[in-house]
């Protein structure tokens, strides 16, 4: 039998109203406590029972065919983890690809993709924006399966104490271009994970943003391409 | 027809057609708790997507001994509404909504669809004394605080937990075998 205050902390937690250290407590207790599991469970059935009361809504039916045209393939769970030998494997590919014809570049991705160690690596090149010499570029690599990618980046100044560089993935399912943080030059490259998942890339931007970076961008674009 | 831990077994699968099957049956409930939550068709929209991307990918961690799929979807898409509300800051608008339309369904223009679930949930909430149907009702759709609801209501903070606690087991009692 459950006391009042062990049920009342049970009808906080369904809500999400327990916080910290509560919490964790609570999930611990209810682990250990098979009543108080099926209390729970109970309660989030009824909870969750309260969507009902806000009305269905159909949403557009392209909604439903973005969906689909996103779903992938379930990977197999035994699939050996090889983004990292891949990833090596890329930027291998892009240490000397500054100096490459894109055609080049883009050859050794076919040849790399037929062996399928990179078939899930896309590479973008980004072109400066800006007047000035020399010239800043950019290479990226992203992996759409992991949501993470490294981008590499040459001939580009040090920017101002104040500010960053930070780059955005442009996805055509959002509005605004998606936010992958700021990146730093010490060695030229920088891993990035976007702060919202990425279905499309379909080109990547770097701006000059205030130190630490900007939730949207404001700042000018200095390299673009896809 | 499958039923839906059915389809969430063939989805674990990577079975597509299952998973047009789930969504079929899920989005309109989804989006309506979303829209509700948020009250902006976008932002619900990206939600539901985000949502049911998550599903696909994550289906094996569905434990049928936990709960219902739709429980187990239902408090994802809801979780996933309210991360979204607090994050754009707007918090506070979504409160005045959810206190003042505890029970009302948006239209907005658009034709609400009714259904034998939604109107019986309404009436046991109807049942409930006003004070637990309004902290139920808050707890659920506007992602406030123990703390923020205690002061929206200006009741204390032992009493909105109280009210909580009975204002659920009263709606369970109410539900029946819903």
């Amino acid at each position: 039998m459950m006391d009042e205050q062990l049920e009342e902390r049970a009808s906080l937690y369904v809500f999400g109203l327990l916080e910290g250290e509560e919490a964790r407590r609570f999930e611990e207790e209810r682990r250990s406590n098979p009543e108080l599991a099926r209390f729970v469970a109970e309660m989030e059935e009824t909870a969750a029972s309260l969507a009902h009361a806000a009305g269905p809504r159909t949403p557009p039916p392209e909604l439903k065919a973005r969906l689909l045209g996103q779903i992938q393939p379930v990977v197999p769970a035994r699939r050996p983890d090889w983004l990292p030998w891949a990833l090596a494997a890329c930027l291998a590919l892009l240490a000397g690809g500054f100096g490459m014809e894109c055609s080049r570049l883009q050859r050794q991705l076919e040849a790399a993709r037929e062996q399928d160690e990179l078939s899930q690596i896309r590479i973008a090149t980004l072109d400066s924006m800006v007047q000035g010499s020399p010239k800043g570029v950019a290479v990226v690599a992203w992996d759409g399966a992991r949501q993470e990618g490294i981008i590499k980046v040459q001939n580009m100044p040090r920017p101002k104490a104040d500010q960053d560089y930070q780059l955005w993935v442009f996805d055509p399912q959002y509005r605004l271009p998606v936010n992958a943080g700021v990146f730093h030059l010490e060695d030229g490259r920088a891993s990035f994970k976007p702060q919202q998942p990425v279905h499309s890339a379909d080109k990547f931007a770097v701006t000059l943003e205030r130190k630490g970076g900007e939730p949207q961008h404001k700042g000018p674009v200095v390299l673009l391409g896809n | 027809m499958s039923d839906d831990s059915e389809l969430l077994e063939r989805i674990k699968a990577g079975d597509e057609s299952a998973f047009s099957e789930f969504y079929d049956r899920m989005a309109p409930l989804l989006f309506g708790l979303v829209f509700k939550i948020l009250n902006d068709a976008r932002e619900a929209e990206d939600v539901i997507q985000e949502g049911f991307l998550m599903v696909w990918k994550k289906a094996a961690s569905y434990d049928s001994a936990r709960s219902s799929p739709s429980t187990w979807v239902t408090m994802i898409f809801r979780h996933k509404a309210i991360d979204r509300l607090r994050a754009r800051e707007r918090r506070s608008r979504g409160m005045e909504r959810a206190a003042l339309e505890p029970t009302a369904c948006h239209d907005e223009g658009e034709a609400v669809l009714q259904n034998e679930v939604g109107a019986a949930v309404r009436a046991a909430l109807e049942r409930l004394p006003g004070e637990q149907r309004d902290a139920i009702v808050a707890a659920f759709f506007s992602g406030m605080t123990q703390l923020e609801i205690s002061e929206k209501t200006g009741a204390p903070l032992g009493t909105v937990k109280a009210r909580i606690r009975r204002g659920l087991l009263k709606l369970r009692e109410h539900l029946g075998g819903l």
